[in-house]
């Protein structure tokens, strides 16, 4: 029986719209999410006052730092959001009126997952504009920009001053408009100090930045959505804690996994074992790649993209086998 | 089992909504031993148009039995159609609506954008949704309130969001799960009019409560679980009757009258008949007062 006149696959879209926009919408709620951002992008563009990277390699240490607090954020962000909007909903009881209503569970878990990717796409991006901000900022021949400093300190009043005034204003919600202004404002502060030098001057727009680390910073992004994928599987189950705590082991094992199956390698099953299960974190990390003065070219993010695209299918389908028998 | 009984009372024409034969659940532990038997091969033929009651008291095996229905969750034995199908199909959820015991609500959606969502989930078109939602808003008496979040909402109100959420669909098997538990007496006797006017449209309902006199109100046959098997099931008028007892209403007789009646009735019976005033119920004393109250012309 149908009777909204719509036909069977316009229903399925829609449905799936409608429990991604929500899940979204839930998650961009979140006081986690919200810090998890905000420390990511803080921590980030604060790099470049830290007195350690004043001794000469600053901008290499900057990007290596930031790319850094990218994977570590994104992973914990990655198992918080998997768990806020699938664990959390399994254990709050909304999910027992969305299963009585003609939805199926694939829709359902899918539709989870992209909410998870959605937000880890928004954290990918303001992680992405901030670490071009700090290598920019990173000072040279010991001198700061001064100017762009103060610019990326006054952040914080530019991006949640607003939201606060509309939430007392308005009642509108604070955090999903001040992670929108936060990006929007890191957006304008690289446009703006793309069109100048360090001392003030014009210059061509982009001639000051380094756009190669975009790229890595997307790269890095391609292991955060295994990540999801891992974690978003796990909470069908799992609670938070033990979603992130094996997020991290994941992580860290994923990081050293060509020393494990080179370990193992007079162990044939074992090594072939850790090939399949260990995610290869190594192959999205760009790090080297761009102290070597090169850049993530499209060819590495292709290949990078399908083996992510096929570990997180095999992975998301274990997941949804796990849930499909999940009884409320 | 009293299959029999129910069978009796049933209106065999319409058609078979739910049917179960030894139905059973049993949880089990992490390492897959049974660790409780919530439903103990309790069997129900509840036919269209009915209002089913579900009685019993906490652990007696009622929202598992109505879980199970829902396909939430799956018999460890026994055979179970809902709609003809099998509960796990889910294209049946489409002629099925559903109100849990908590009003599991996403708090900060308001109840314009909640009842729009489950709309979309339900398949609806804009159109018609927007329609639907509308009617179930009034419906409800929750004009004023509607772009307010749910989550500011008090317990009946969310309930009555509960409720609309289950009627999206205009379904033809609703079930209940305490649909009148935090409301108070005059929303209590909205609900019951409006479950009564479902029924009488040809709908299914099957109610979990705990509120019996709700139950006397609205059903038209009950089972009583305990510990997981049906221990009394039939209709209303035939679980209440007292064998081999009858009550006369009699309309102000004068007291000489009701004297002379009385000792008719001794020398006929042979036992002196008991007699009482017949009282108002509480609810309808109540509904009467704040009626008068609030509107007083």
């Amino acid at each position: 029986m149908n009777r909204s006149g719509d036909n069977g696959v316009t229903i399925r879209v829609k449905q799936f719209l409608a429990l991604t926009g929500l899940a979204a919408t839930e998650l961009f709620r979140q006081p986690a999410c919200f810090l998890l951002v905000v420390c990511n992008v803080a921590l980030t563009i604060l790099l470049p006052l830290s007195v350690a990277h004043q001794l000469g390699q600053a901008t290499h240490l900057a990007v290596d730092s930031s790319l850094a607090f990218e994977l570590v954020f994104g992973v914990i962000l990655a198992g918080y959001a998997a768990c806020a909007t699938l664990h959390n909903e399994c254990r709050s009881g909304t999910i027992l009126i969305v299963f009585s209503k003609p939805v199926s569970r694939l829709r359902f878990f899918l539709a989870k997952f992209a909410a998870v990717a959605l937000v880890l796409a928004f954290f990918i991006y303001c992680s992405g504009m901030a670490a071009v901000l700090t290598e920019r900022l990173a000072p040279r021949n010991f001198e700061f920009d001064s100017l762009g400093m103060n610019m990326l300190l006054a952040t914080p009043l530019v991006a949640f001053l607003p939201a606060a005034l509309l939430n007392f204003l308005t009642r509108r919600p604070f955090i999903p408009w001040a992670l929108g202004l936060l990006a929007l404002t890191l957006t304008a502060w690289v446009l703006v100090l793309g069109a100048y030098d360090g001392e003030g001057h014009r210059v061509i727009f982009g001639s000051t930045i380094a756009w190669p680390i975009l790229p890595a910073a997307a790269l890095e992004g391609l292991a955060l959505m295994v990540m999801a994928t891992l974690a978003l599987s796990l909470a069908g189950r799992l609670a938070t804690p033990a979603t992130v705590s094996i997020l991290t082991v994941m992580l860290f094992a994923g990081l050293i996994a060509d020393h494990l199956v080179e370990q193992t390698a007079s162990l044939p099953l074992i090594s072939a074992a850790l090939r399949l299960i260990l995610p290869d974190i190594q192959a999205f990390w760009p790090a080297d790649r761009l102290a070597a003065g090169g850049v993530v070219t499209l060819p590495v993010l292709g290949h990078a993209a399908l083996y992510s695209l096929a570990y997180g299918m095999g992975v998301l389908s274990l997941g949804y086998a796990a849930f499909r028998n999940r009884q409320f | 089992m009293n299959g029999q009984q129910q069978d009796n009372r049933m209106d065999d024409s319409k058609p078979i909504v739910i049917e179960a034969r030894g139905l059973t659940k049993t949880f089990r532990d992490f390492w897959g031993r049974p660790k409780v038997r919530a439903v103990r091969g309790i069997d129900l033929e509840i036919r269209g148009g009915e209002i089913f009651g579900l009685l019993g008291p906490n652990g007696s095996g009622k929202s598992t039995t109505l879980k199970m229905i829902l396909g939430l969750l799956h018999p460890t034995a026994g055979h179970l159609t809902v709609l003809g199908e099998s509960p796990r199909q889910v294209a049946i959820k489409s002629r099925m609506g559903f109100m849990p015991e908590e009003s599991y609500l996403y708090k900060y959606l308001t109840a314009d954008e909640l009842l729009t969502f489950y709309a979309t989930l339900a398949g609806l078109s804009r159109q018609a949704g927007r329609t639907r939602v509308g009617e179930l808003i009034e419906q409800m008496g929750l004009v004023s309130a509607r772009r307010r979040p749910v989550g500011e909402f008090s317990k009946g109100m969310a309930r009555r969001v509960g409720l609309a959420q289950a009627l999206i669909n205009d379904p033809d098997l609703i079930l209940l799960d305490e649909p009148t538990s935090g409301l108070d007496p005059i929303a209590c006797r909205e609900v019951k009019d409006l479950l009564l006017s479902l029924a009488k449209r040809g709908k299914t309902l099957l109610i979990c409560s705990h509120h019996l006199a709700d139950m006397q109100d609205i059903s038209t046959r009950v089972a009583i679980l305990l510990d997981g098997e049906v221990c009394a099931a039939g209709s209303v008028p035939e679980l209440l009757a007292t064998p081999d007892t009858v009550r006369l209403t009699l309309q102000s007789p004068s007291r000489e009258r009701l004297a002379a009646i009385m000792d008719y009735l001794e020398q006929e019976t042979g036992t002196r008949p008991a007699m009482d005033h017949t009282g108002r119920t509480l609810e309808s004393v109540y509904i009467e007062t704040v009626t008068r109250r609030r509107i007083p012309s």
